[in-house]
């Protein structure tokens, strides 16, 4: 029995080029469903479906690769539909208009994503530098000192290496924010235990007013990580725009994107 | 010269399995609608291993972190030599600070215990993790508030954690 991965909604008329072959095995070949204006990324795939991690590298490559010729809703990984009619029915349905007006207003944005983070002994190494008494209060403590004494002053470090993280999360914010038209959280940061950054930003894939542009951007990143060398800055992208969406607003105020439907 | 920069500075996907991961699940559109339409589980079969710390796991490692700076300059080791180090050992371990697969992060580890300790006693490191994979009151151990704890870190955590130990 031959169900349909179902990966993402386009424009009716994606020209679907230079695709890897879907999911599943054997992989099926990918085709498009129609409806009105829109239309559902689709593969067939044998029944039972099961999917493994590796499959979520492909998926993005197809992800990635119906990118580069125009706007994509995607959908959830592992979507399957039994027939083309579940896949016009539910999936494009009664939404088509507004998945048309959603794609449309995605057109040419793309998502960045920028992860920055610190060698832990970089960081305590400053905090030292600017508070000499906390490495007073740990000279000697590798032996006769208490656990005690040494939880304490290793949360007073923490507590300086968290406010130190938010501290260069805002800078990061502020050198990038300005070349990018939304931007939003992905994932804990700040923590004792996290990374300093790890933020999606949406950028016009080309030339933009206001310089809000892949071009640009990439720019700001270099001179971010010019100004920073203590952060290791990892950038990724073109990739779809997962964290927006929903409606797209404006770069000051980041929110979590979701569907109102 | 901005070719240059673009292909060098920009990824164009995310380079570990890890990574992806974090890209691609639980992200994308669910219609309400869907009566027939279903979602597969995705079968994670290479990463399993989120590793949750302990605040005063995270506290005693803060702690000695400030003890082997301060022996560091104690010694008078060359200003150098410890950031080189740091440097290397960030970047080793940056492909794995999302999430990060086991092996991945036990060999960064390990690397990063021999790197301190001159490559001498290696096994204090192996003799760390079976304690601690073996203490079953590990998982429970509270967070810090309102954090979570990405496991993609442990190869640091787990490197100082040995050293600590020892």
């Amino acid at each position: 029995m031959t169900s349909l991965l179902v990966y993402a909604v386009v424009r009716d008329g994606h020209p679907l080029t230079d695709l890897p072959l879907g999911l599943g095995e054997p992989p099926g070949e990918i085709r498009l469903v129609r409806r009105g204006s829109v239309a559902a990324v689709v593969s067939p795939v044998d029944e039972p479906v099961a999917l493994a991690d590796k499959d979520a590298e492909r998926h993005l490559d197809i992800l990635v690769a119906l990118l580069a010729d125009g706007p994509i809703i995607p959908l959830r990984l592992g979507s399957v539909a039994p027939d083309e009619e579940a896949v016009r029915e539910e999936v494009l349905g009664a939404a088509a208009p507004q998945l048309r007006a959603r794609l449309d207003a995605l057109d040419g944005l793309v998502e960045v994503h920028v992860d920055a983070d610190e060698d832990e002994l970089t960081a305590v190494r400053a905090i030292l530098e600017t508070d000499p008494s906390l490495a007073r209060r740990g000279t000697g403590s590798g032996t006769a000192t208490g656990v005690q004494e040494r939880i304490s002053l290793g949360e007073r470090v923490a507590d300086r290496v968290v406010g130190r993280r938010a501290d260069q999360a805002d800078r990061l914010l502020d050198e990038l924010r300005p070349f990018a038209v939304a931007d939003a959280p992905r994932g804990p940061m700040g923590g004792p235990e996290d990374p300093v950054l790890r933020w999606a930003f949406l950028v016009s894939r080309d030339g933009a007013p206001g310089h809000r542009d892949l071009e640009h951007f990439d720019e700001a990143v270099e001179r971010t990580r010019g100004s920073h060398p203590e952060l290791v800055i990892d950038y990724v992208g073109p990739l779809p725009a997962f964290h927006f969406l929903g409606p797209i607003e404006p770069a000051d105020e980041p929110q979590r994107s979701r569907w109102g439907w | 010269m901005t070719m240059a920069t673009q292909s060098i500075g920009r990824a164009p996907r995310p380079s570990s399995l890890a990574d992806v991961l974090e890209v691609v699940l639980d992200k994308g559109i669910v219609i309400d609608a869907y009566v027939r339409v279903a979602l597969v589980g995705i079968e994670i079969l290479t990463i399993d291993a989120r590793i949750v710390i302990a605040s005063v796991d995270t506290y005693l490692r803060f702690a000695e972190a400030v003890n082997r700076l301060d022996l560091t300059s104690r010694e008078g080791e060359q200003v150098t030599g410890v950031p080189g180090l740091v440097r290397s050992v960030s970047e080793g371990g940056s492909r794995h600070k999302t999430m990060g697969a086991l092996e991945g992060v036990k060999d960064t580890a390990q690397d990063f215990v021999a790197s301190l300790r001159g490559d001498e006693d290696n096994d204090a490191f192996a003799t760390r993790r079976e304690d601690r994979s073996a203490h079953p009151g590990g998982e429970d151990r509270a967070l810090p508030p309102g954090r979570s704890a990405p496991a993609g870190r442990t190869g640091t955590r787990s490197g100082s954690g040995s050293v600590n130990g020892a």
